[in-house]
């Protein structure tokens, strides 16, 4: 353990189903106030992650600290400051909205009151009293996000909690997951397979692909690692590569178009004016930025996601 | 803590589960109802207590009733959080896993105790409306009741081991329907098999070593049950 203290770490957490590792030696670091986007293509061993967090299923090997406290022999204490949504929501189609929470409610311990204002966040107000089974789907996922947020939780975990929403809902929790660590000061951790998901909410990634962490750093690093290209299309190329090559530019060719990688200002000027001086008709000069998408793809190449 | 374990999981209890709590012995005690009046000399002239002998006809396949009952529904009770896979949401909750399924537990006990309770108070409005008098045989049918209850806990464990366990009920509900019908059967079957304890073959109000079998058998599997319950990772 580092000298920092996170609020929920994990360190060389391993669970092995069948001989197969699904997770394979994990560490994860969450620090207070964050959203931290837990990102992975299908089956990379998220929700397996997740229900170890939870104390659901057992690690085979590793362990899992949160609040500064071991998961494994403080668990309830520790579930007191935990709301999750995990997978799919879980509800009593045969009961009310209002119903639903509040046999969570009655577990929980806490004011009557909470039910109101849970539903007011997730804006299921007017829904309440309607049974869960007339509910749609988006409408059951902000009931299980309700029900994550009925405790006030110091963290929560929610598992992909935009699937089955509507663009409109998709805005409106990103929006509300934003507001939770200023608001309320709870930090956050959040699956998805969609970057997109995650790029615009969380401040902290983590990618896991085949149960392993390949990369885990500010959302900031990542987009840095958007490696940006260099493109110049012209009438004859191959003047152009010898030119570029006497500068010590490695260049590669498609139709008449030279791709290098992204140069400073100065230097781009420099090429121009030196393909220009060889009698070369310059068309055009773009530079392509890579997607977070494509770094994520990059990053987890070679996965079968099917 | 046990306490709102409980309210939360009445909040959750089917309507289905208070229909067969009463249907069952209701529908029992109906059927011989029909019998007696179908013909009521013939079984008169059977035998010289009325009342015990009514006791003895409408126990005959009470234990039968009883095992369909209870394995209904425990069923019920375990496809309620199997459904939408709420286990993950209950277990995620700061409680003691144990604690989960004692309170479904003490639920379902106590449902039973209900249903077996209605059972002598149906029997003993058919003896009344019979003409059997007024010297109601409370005890004996109390015994009766209890007894089998007691002698039918074994059944109690082994569904809800199957039916918490599993997320297809079609194995408990096999497991519980082949017993309901196999203790029609086990008339002749070696004393220490569990199909024949809630027979109550050496008498109604005889307390018989059957009886205790079934509650150690009882404890038994309950204890075993809810270790590897409790103990099992959560994956649905």
């Amino acid at each position: 353990m580092g000298n920092q203290t996170y609020l929920l770490e994990t360190n060389g957490l391993t669970k092995t189903y069948k001989g197969a590792k699904v997770v394979n030696g994990l560490s994860l670091q969450l620090e207070e106030g964050e959203i931290y986007g837990f990102l992975g293509p299908n089956g990379a061993g998220k929700t397996t992650t997740i229900r170890m967090l939870l104390g659901l299923i057992k690690p085979a090997k590793g362990r899992v600290t949160v609040f500064g406290k071991d998961l494994s022999k403080e668990r309830i204490t520790i579930l007191k400051q935990i709301g999750s949504l995990v997978e799919s929501p879980s509800y009593y189609p045969h009961l009310t909205g209002k119903d639903n929470l509040e046999t969570l409610r009655k577990i929980l311990q806490v004011p009557k009151s909470r039910i109101a204002e849970v539903l007011e966040m997730v804006r299921l107000t007017k829904m309440a009293d309607r049974k869960v089974k007339e509910y749609s789907l988006g409408m059951k996922q902000r009931l299980g996000l309700a029900a994550s947020l009925l405790g006030s939780p110091k963290l929560l975990i929610l598992d992909e909690p935009t699937n089955g929403l509507d663009p409109a809902g998709m805005i409106y929790i990103r929006e509300l997951i934003k507001q939770l660590p200023v608001k309320y000061g709870m930090t956050v951790l959040l699956s998805s397979h969609l970057l997109s998901e995650i790029d615009q909410v969380a401040t902290k990634v983590g990618i896991i692909a085949k149960g392993e962490m390949i990369f885990q750093d500010q959302i900031d690093v990542l987009r840095e690692k958007a490696s940006r290209k260099l493109h110049v299309q012209m009438n004859d190329w191959e003047t152009g590569q010898k030119v570029l090559s006497r500068h010590g530019i490695e260049t590669a060719r498609h139709d008449n178009w030279l791709t290098m990688p992204n140069q400073p200002d100065g230097k781009i000027a420099e090429i121009v004016k030196e393909l220009v001086y060889s009698g070369l008709d310059i068309y055009r000069v773009s530079e392509e930025i890579a997607s977070l998408e494509d770094i994520f793809l990059n990053l987890t190449k070679g996965e079968e996601t099917l | 803590m046990m306490r709102a374990l409980i309210q939360s999981d009445l909040m959750k209890v089917k309507k289905m589960v208070w229909v067969m709590m009463i249907a069952f012995p209701a529908g029992l005690v109906g059927l011989q109802a029909v019998n007696y009046s179908l013909r009521l000399d013939h079984l008169l002239g059977l035998h010289d207590d009325y009342w015990y002998f009514l006791l003895e006809n409408v126990h005959i396949f009470w234990p039968t009733i009883l095992v369909l009952t209870l394995t209904l529904i425990i069923s019920l009770f375990a496809s309620v959080e199997h459904e939408t896979h709420t286990w993950t949401k209950l277990f995620s909750l700061p409680v003691n896993n144990g604690k989960i399924y004692l309170s479904k537990l003490a639920i379902i006990l106590t449902v039973l105790i209900v249903s077996s309770v209605l059972f002598v108070i149906f029997s003993m409005i058919l003896g009344l409306s019979l003409g059997f008098g007024s010297d109601l045989p409370l005890m004996a049918a109390s015994q009766m009741s209890l007894y089998t209850f007691i002698a039918v806990l074994p059944f109690v464990f082994i569904q809800f081991w199957l039916s918490m366990g599993f997320t297809n009920q079609g194995i408990a509900l096999t497991t519980g329907i082949a017993n309901a019908v196999f203790i029609m059967y086990a008339v002749d079957m070696p004393t220490w098999l569990p199909w024949r304890w809630p027979l109550l073959l050496e008498g109604i109000t005889t307390i018989a070593p059957d009886i205790f079998y079934g509650l150690g058998t009882g404890v038994v599997l309950t204890v075993i049950s809810l270790i590897h319950l409790t103990r099992k990772d959560v994956t649905a």
